[in-house]
């Protein structure tokens, strides 16, 4: 494989692991875009999916991806109830801010050690029929355990998109984020509307644990390697923009592999967070305005 | 009155500090001054989060960042060549403070929260920095040699301890400075509304600025002694989430934004956790911190010193 | 105002009195010495990361120690007395660590301690032995002694004092079917990942090999696809790898993935010795080659090691640790023999005497004969063994199990089987 070949190559694949970060930062995207609030402990749920359909597939032979799936649903519940309760604990708490956030911080360690105390910290990884399969067009190779989610979240996102501009129900869950009042006014409970999007943030991180499983071995502290991530992309596509945040994890994911191919993976796996700091720095609303 | 206060502050502190002095010579149990370091490295790390965190609510998630950063500075001049102490420390707060300064800088025009997250994602940042420079030990580590103690110390490691309660000290003193002071006022302003503050003349980017530079050569004064107490330095344990959250943790166990309370705080879950390391030998020991950390900042976050201010019936500060 | 001061200086001095007071009993009552009974226990203490990156191999070293205590009881014990393991986990925190052996030596005041599994955990404990003045045998630890030539310390580690130990089986091998090959180097970027590349590039020097392609990768690398585009781009004839468990998982799903292929392809690969990695690869692993320490063939069955494999074997799925334990864990319970022996054999729990008997005698462990080299403390003699996976059709545990598919190809005296050349390619 000449250079050029391998430069393509990198470039096509970091489009596929951009898919993968996409819906990692989509929930976190979300959650501070829609509802102000910085869900740290995000990647410990999503964590929590994964191994929650490792334990599915290990017990029901269930592929990773369809468990996310299957448990998003209880994810999605769990973000509700979750959000009610910070709401009512936080929210309202304006003579101490910040402590939600320090609360999310104290969740995500919690989190971690629960799976740690529930499975070891030995990596856990599925072997999936496509675990090693390719597609192979002309000399490029897509790895099957990355296109699958890929595709996926390319669809998800285009789903998400759709629901949060053009149905009844998606507009004002936009809107309680911009103001609350105007939406209770219109006959809308702002409280029901924030915790739906905080179950729907939380249901993303379902899918994404299912994906990231499939696509690779987990720990319990996997999770934070994709905080930094998650924040670039979010800095950069800008916080709550659907499609900003889509293509700027498939933006990241290129100029990580492309970095990683030619400078090595040490400096790829810092450019990410580099850039982030850059963009703060110009532009803080992020380089795509909605 | 308040000259007399601060005489009688500065009084205890400089008693505390000859009395901490003079025990090596006489207390030799070697372990003490160990899991003593261990704990005042805490409070310390409390101390600085709380100005930032307590006094202007900028919470800064990237503690480990600040001292590992700092750990990692002075132990390179120690493996150039330079070995005098003083000047491998002051290097080390150098560079943790000039990180402070980038932080700040890149996040002065945006919302608390990015800083908070921009701060977490500087430990990747620095992580992936030190691992790519084979100067710095990469991912191979950093050794130290063991420096000889100054006199009339037996172990480097006691010097340390005397050190730590100096800054610990230092750091109280600050924070009350802080609090009571002219700065103290216009920071509990920026808190309540960073607009407001602003339109009433508190110049906003500079005392922010200078607390972030305050808080962060602390975190860089203590962290420069780190290599000098493990004597072996590598990415991944000295710059951790781990001693960010026990950070968070102490600071709201003892009471935010009280000067009280980061040794108080950093003081009972230092020791608790020393205990519970070398006792127990729980692995949960990050659980017990996070538990305590949720249930603390859900039902009574305002900490030890909070309750105790209730209970005196003093008025709360709204913060 | 001033009323109000004096009472919260009031309540200061009363929190600082009671942390002082509580510190102070724990400290205490922490250290009342143990009873003195008929028969006091021999205590040996230790660290062991058993939470945390190295936990998995920490908790199988825990196992194995245990199971070595068991054993020395039920013959009677130590000196005629019964011993008693004092241990803590240290999360894998080199702080940690330290702390743990000054409160066994200090405080617990055990007679003995062993090391911790693995090189950062004993580089941190190696300072406090010295301190003490005592004899540290450690597990799995790479080289933490050249920095201080601490004449008692001892590890029980399947390669020798020299870096190039590590990697010179590889090299004899590539050597017997190729004359000057290229070669590209994938190492982890560590302590170890550093080492054992720097040993490898002075054996490719010795051998005329030439070296197209070096790189190395942080250990939260998840996915290796992008690592290895630019090792395929090269094309290179040997690709070896320096890995840990979860990369070296890693790497060979992402070479699969491009379908790296070169001649041969393997190396210093951590973490594919154990069964829950080799399962996740099943038949993908014909025809890599990989370091190991002992696997069960005849030539390498010794005193006790089959009684010692079953047992750990019986009680691994309660503990959560590797199934088949081929790796780590007998390496382990040689260490807990070293001392045993040591101590046996000079009668004596002083920590001189039984180090200076160690630096001279030879042991007779269920690894085999163990001998240590006394400028370094390393062993004398490498015991590191290449092995190639070969003739793997289900790819399960059963696959794994005993040493039907794993030929020993190097050293030539335990070797079980021929190379197979050139890499066949990926199943």
């Amino acid at each position: 494989m000449i250079p050029a070949e391998m430069l393509l190559n990198a470039f096509v694949l970091g489009i596929l692991v951009g898919g993968l970060y996409a819906i990692i930062s989509l929930g976190i995207s979300m959650g501070i875009g829609l509802l102000n609030i910085s869900n740290l402990a995000h990647v410990g749920f999503m964590l929590l999916a994964s191994y929650g359909a490792y334990t599915l597939n290990a017990e029901m032979n269930l592929d990773p991806i369809v468990a996310g799936a299957m448990l998003s649903p209880f994810f999605f519940i769990l973000g509700y109830a979750l959000y009610v309760m910070y709401y009512k604990v936080f929210e309202r708490r304006i003579e101490l801010p910040g402590t939600g956030l320090v609360f999310l911080f104290g969740l995500l360690v919690i989190l971690e050690m629960v799976m740690y105390a529930l499975f070891g910290i030995t990596e856990r990884g599925i072997y999936t029929y496509y675990s090693m399969q390719t597609i192979t067009i002309g000399f490029l190779r897509l790895p099957l355990r990355i296109l699958y989610p890929f595709i996926l979240c390319f669809g998800l996102v285009i789903a998400i998109y759709f629901f949060l501009t053009r149905t009844r129900l998606g507009i004002a869950l936009r809107g309680v984020g911009l103001d609350e009042h105007v939406i209770a006014c219109v006959g809308c409970d702002p409280l029901r509307a924030k915790s739906i999007i905080f179950g729907l943030s939380l249901a993303t991180a379902s899918l994404a644990g299912g994906f990231l499983i499939a696509a690779q071995p987990i720990s319990p502290y996997s999770g934070r390697q994709f905080i930094g991530i998650a924040f670039a992309v979010g800095v950069i596509g800008g916080m709550g923009n659907i499609f900003g945040t889509f293509l700027a994890a498939l933006l990241l994911g290129v100029l990580g592999n492309l970095v990683t191919a030619l400078y090595g993976s040490i400096w790829g796996a810092a450019i990410s967070f580099m850039i982030a700091l850059l963009v703060l720095l110009i532009r803080p609303k992020g380089l795509l305005r909605r | 009155m308040r000259h007399k206060k601060i005489l009688f502050l500065i009084f205890v502190v400089c008693l505390i500090e000859t009395v901490a002095a003079f025990l090596p010579t006489v207390f030799k149990e070697w372990y003490f001054y160990y899991a003593a370091y261990r704990v005042l490295y805490f409070v310390i790390l409390a101390y600085a989060w709380n100005m930032l965190g307590g006094y202007c609510g900028f919470m800064n998630f990237g503690v480990g960042a600040f001292a590992g950063v700092s750990a990692y500075a002075s132990a390179y001049l120690l493996k150039i060549g330079v070995s005098d102490f003083l000047t491998t420390l002051l290097f080390g707060v150098i560079v943790s403070t000039l990180l402070g300064f980038v932080l700040a800088f890149c996040t002065v025009r945006v919302t608390g929260s990015y800083f908070s997250i921009a701060s977490l994602a500087l430990t990747f940042i620095l992580q992936a920095i030190i691992l790519s420079q084979p100067e710095l030990g990469g991912g191979g580590g950093l050794y130290i040699p063991e420096p000889a103690p100054p006199a009339p110390y037996t172990d480097f490691r006691e010097f340390l301890f005397v050190l730590a309660v100096g800054t610990a000290l230092v750091a109280l003193l600050t924070s009350w400075k802080m609090e009571t002071a002219w700065i103290g006022k216009g920071l509990l302003s920026i808190k309540d509304d960073e607009i407001a503050a602003g339109t009433l003349g508190v110049d906003v980017v500079k005392l922010k600025l200078l607390v972030v530079l305050i808080s962060s050569a602390f975190m860089g004064f203590i962290g420069a002694t780190l290599p000098y107490y493990v004597l072996y330095l590598e990415p991944y344990s000295t710059m951790s989430i781990e001693v960010t959250v026990t950070t968070v943790a102490s600071v709201y166990l003892g009471g935010i934004g009280n000067f009280l309370g980061p040794l108080i705080g950093g003081g009972i879950l230092g020791t608790i956790m020393q205990t519970v390391t070398v006792t127990i030998s729980s692995e949960l020991n990050m659980l017990v911190v996070g538990i305590l950390l949720v249930v603390l900042i859900t039902s009574a976050p305002t900490g030890i010193m909070g309750i105790v201010k209730r209970m005196q019936g003093v008025r709360q500060s709204n913060d | 105002m001033e009323k109000a001061i004096a009472k919260i200086y009031a309540v200061v001095a009363a929190v600082v009195i009671i942390i002082a007071l509580v510190a102070g009993g724990m400290y205490y009552y922490l250290s009342i010495p143990g009873q003195v009974v008929e028969k006091t226990p021999i205590r040996i203490g230790f660290s062991q990361p058993l939470t945390g990156s190295l936990g998995a191999g920490g908790q199988a070293t825990l196992l194995s120690l245990k199971i070595w205590a068991e054993d020395v009881n039920a013959k009677g014990g130590l000196l005629g007395r019964p011993i008693e393991l004092v241990y803590y986990d240290d999360h894998s925190n080199p702080a940690d660590t330290a702390a743990i052996y000054e409160k066994l030596i200090g405080v617990d005041k055990v007679d003995l301690i062993l090391g911790p599994y693995a090189t950062i955990p004993t580089v941190a404990a190696l300072p406090i032995a010295m301190k003490y003045n005592r004899t540290l045998i450690s597990v799995f630890a790479t080289y933490a002694n050249e920095a201080y030539h601490y004449p008692y310390y001892f590890s029980v580690m399947f390669a020798g004092p020299k870096l190039t130990d590590w990697s010179i089986g590889f090299c004899e091998i590539v050597n017997s079917v190729l004359q000057r090959p290229t070669v590209a180097v994938v190492a982890i970027a560590n302590e170890v990942g550093d080492k054992i590349s720097r040993g490898f590039k002075e054996n490719c020097k010795n051998y005329g090999f030439n070296i197209i392609y070096e790189t190395s990768y942080p250990p939260t690398t998840a996915d290796f696809t992008s690592v290895l585009l630019p090792v395929k781009a090269a094309n290179p004839d040997v690709v070896f790898f320096v890995s840990y468990p979860t990369d070296s998982v890693g790497l060979i799903k992402a070479a699969k993935e491009i379908d790296l292929r070169p001649k041969i392809i393997g190396g210093s690969m951590t973490g594919l010795q154990y069964a829950f990695n080799q399962l996740t690869l099943g038949k993908t692993l014909n025809g890599v080659i990989i370091h190991h320490s002992w696997i069960p063939a005849p030539a390498l069955m010794f005193n006790g090691t089959a009684e010692f494999i079953s047992k750990y074997q019986a009680l691994a799925p309660t503990y959560g640790v590797d199934p088949l334990g081929y790796y780590l864990a007998p390496w382990s319970y040689s260490a807990g023999q070293v001392l045993q022996q040591a101590v046996e054999a000079t009668g004596s729990l002083d920590q001189k005497i039984i180090g200076e008997y160690i630096r001279t005698h030879k042991f007779q462990t269920i690894v085999g004969e163990l001998e240590f080299d006394p400028a370094s403390g390393e062993l004398k003699e490498s015991k590191l063994l290449y092995i190639q996976f070969q003739g793997l059709t289900r790819g399960d545990l059963l696959d794994f199990t005993g040493p039907t598919h794993l030929k020993v190809l190097y050293p030539p005296k335990y070797k079980s089987g021929d190379l197979i050349f050139p890499f066949p390619g990926w199943d």
